[in-house]
């Protein structure tokens, strides 16, 4: 299901539970209860009355709702990070100061995949864990970045749109808590700032360059 | 918990049917006419006398007026017996109760009847089983095991809901790990890249 074009600051709580607020906790609440999740632990929890493991439920929800605090535009900044093109063009620009590069993206899709877990614990023991899986999926059209000094300044892209999924890890398999798609427009939901470093956690060429940049300068006749 | 709902709404069911008989019975004809019963034994004969039978016992909607009886079950059950050179008519009902053995003896003769079907000619104390008396604390007994079912449920669920706020805790991992990022690139298109950079005038000098 697509819904409506999503806006600036969107996470991935909001795309799949529809707001931030508590309130919209009970779409989850009720998918984890119609899973058995938490009566499904077995041990006491499995002979809890309804209405307790009901209770339980809703904290769990309320937890697991706290993991979908993601930023999309951040996933999707993490994806753009893996992009060949901007790697590349983003060296390049930390090589050459005041080099400013146009790299127009073809159509790709970015998937983000995270597993968060939730402990349970009774009395402080950990009695059970449970693993999700939470994936973001951008579908982005032809899209234009341009990359300066080693960051991304400016993105202007086509028509895209995100799938999220939370799915939890059971004994019988994986099953599907929540799932959502809508239409986004980079450029509202990436918050760029002053740009967005592209190469975080590589070695800083902005040196090197400056080096090569210096022995270049050597070298030109005067 | 499907079977703690069945038997909860079995016991409703029971309860109510129990209140039902319980009001039925209670109707005022069903004393009158056991107290009529038991005044008539050993009346004469030709005395009027009108006797009940086990079903007009449990429904009180029997009525009767001196010599004379009209009921659609009273002449669908064939027991219909009239004491010959007598004002007295006896009603026996529909064989369904077991009456016993009875007999009288009065002015005009003595008279013996014996059998279930056997019209009785002498008065008859009506010996059915006596639900009125019995419906009412049945009843009574069934709602307070309901009323204990769900008291004592709404306890525990109390209890386990306490348990839970108390005991049970969920927690988020501390240090979640780093999400894993793919990006693929449809066959449909290639990046093209361009590269400005700027030359100032005076450098070109």
């Amino acid at each position: 299901m697509t819904t409506g074009i999503a806006q600036a600051g969107l996470t991935a709580r909001v795309l799949l539970l529809g707001s931030a607020s508590d309130a919209d906790l009970e779409k989850l609440q009720r998918a984890l209860s119609d899973h058995g999740a938490v009566s499904k632990v077995g041990g006491k929890l499995s002979k809890l009355r309804p209405q307790a493991v009901e209770a339980a439920t809703e904290t769990l929800a309320s937890v697991t709702a706290g993991l979908l605090d993601v930023d999309l535009g951040d996933a999707l900044i993490n994806g753009l990070r893996t992009h060949q093109s901007l790697v590349r063009a983003a060296e390049e620009t930390m090589r050459v100061p005041g080099l400013q590069e146009v790299v127009q993206l073809a159509s790709y899709q970015v998937s983000w995949t995270k597993q968060p877990t939730v402990d349970l614990l009774i009395d402080g023991t950990r009695i059970h864990t449970f693993r999700f899986h939470l994936t973001l999926l951008f579908e982005v059209e032809v899209a234009a970045a341009v990359v300066q000094d080693g960051k991304l300044v400016s993105l202007k892209s086509g028509d895209g749109s995100v799938a999220g999924t939370l799915s939890l890890e059971m004994l019988g398999g994986d099953i599907t808590l929540l799932e959502q798609e809508r239409k986004i427009d980079l450029h509202l939901i990436v918050r760029l700032g002053s740009g967005v470093p592209l190469l975080e956690g590589k070695p800083d060429l902005s040196a090197a360059g400056k080096e090569q940049d210096a022995a270049g300068e050597e070298t030109v006749p005067a | 918990m499907a079977p703690i709902k069945l038997v909860s709404r079995g016991l409703v069911v029971v309860s109510a049917a129990a209140i039902l008989v319980a009001v039925l019975t209670a109707h005022p004809a069903a004393p009158l006419s056991a107290l009529a019963a038991s005044s008539l034994h050993g009346a004469k004969g030709n005395v009027a006398a009108s006797y009940s039978s086990g079903s007009y016992y449990s429904t009180g909607s029997y009525y009767s007026s001196g010599s004379y009886y009209s009921s659609g079950s009273y002449y669908s059950s064939g027991s219909y017996y009239s004491s010959s050179g007598s004002n007295c008519r006896y009603s026996c009902g529909k064989g369904g109760t077991s009456r016993p053995t009875s007999s009288i003896t009065g002015s005009s003769g003595s008279f013996s009847s014996s059998g279930s079907d056997g019209g009785p000619l002498g008065p008859t104390i009506p010996t059915g089983f006596p639900t009125g008396l019995v419906g009412g604390p049945v009843a009574l007994l069934l709602l307070l095991l309901l009323f204990w079912l769900l008291t004592s449920r709404r306890q525990k669920v109390r209890r386990d809901i306490g348990w839970v706020r108390e005991h049970l805790r969920f927690v988020a991992d501390s240090v979640p790990e780093s999400p894993t990022t793919e990006i693929r690139r449809r066959p449909d298109g290639t990046s093209v890249s361009l590269a400005f950079e700027p030359h100032l005038i005076g450098d070109q000098n």
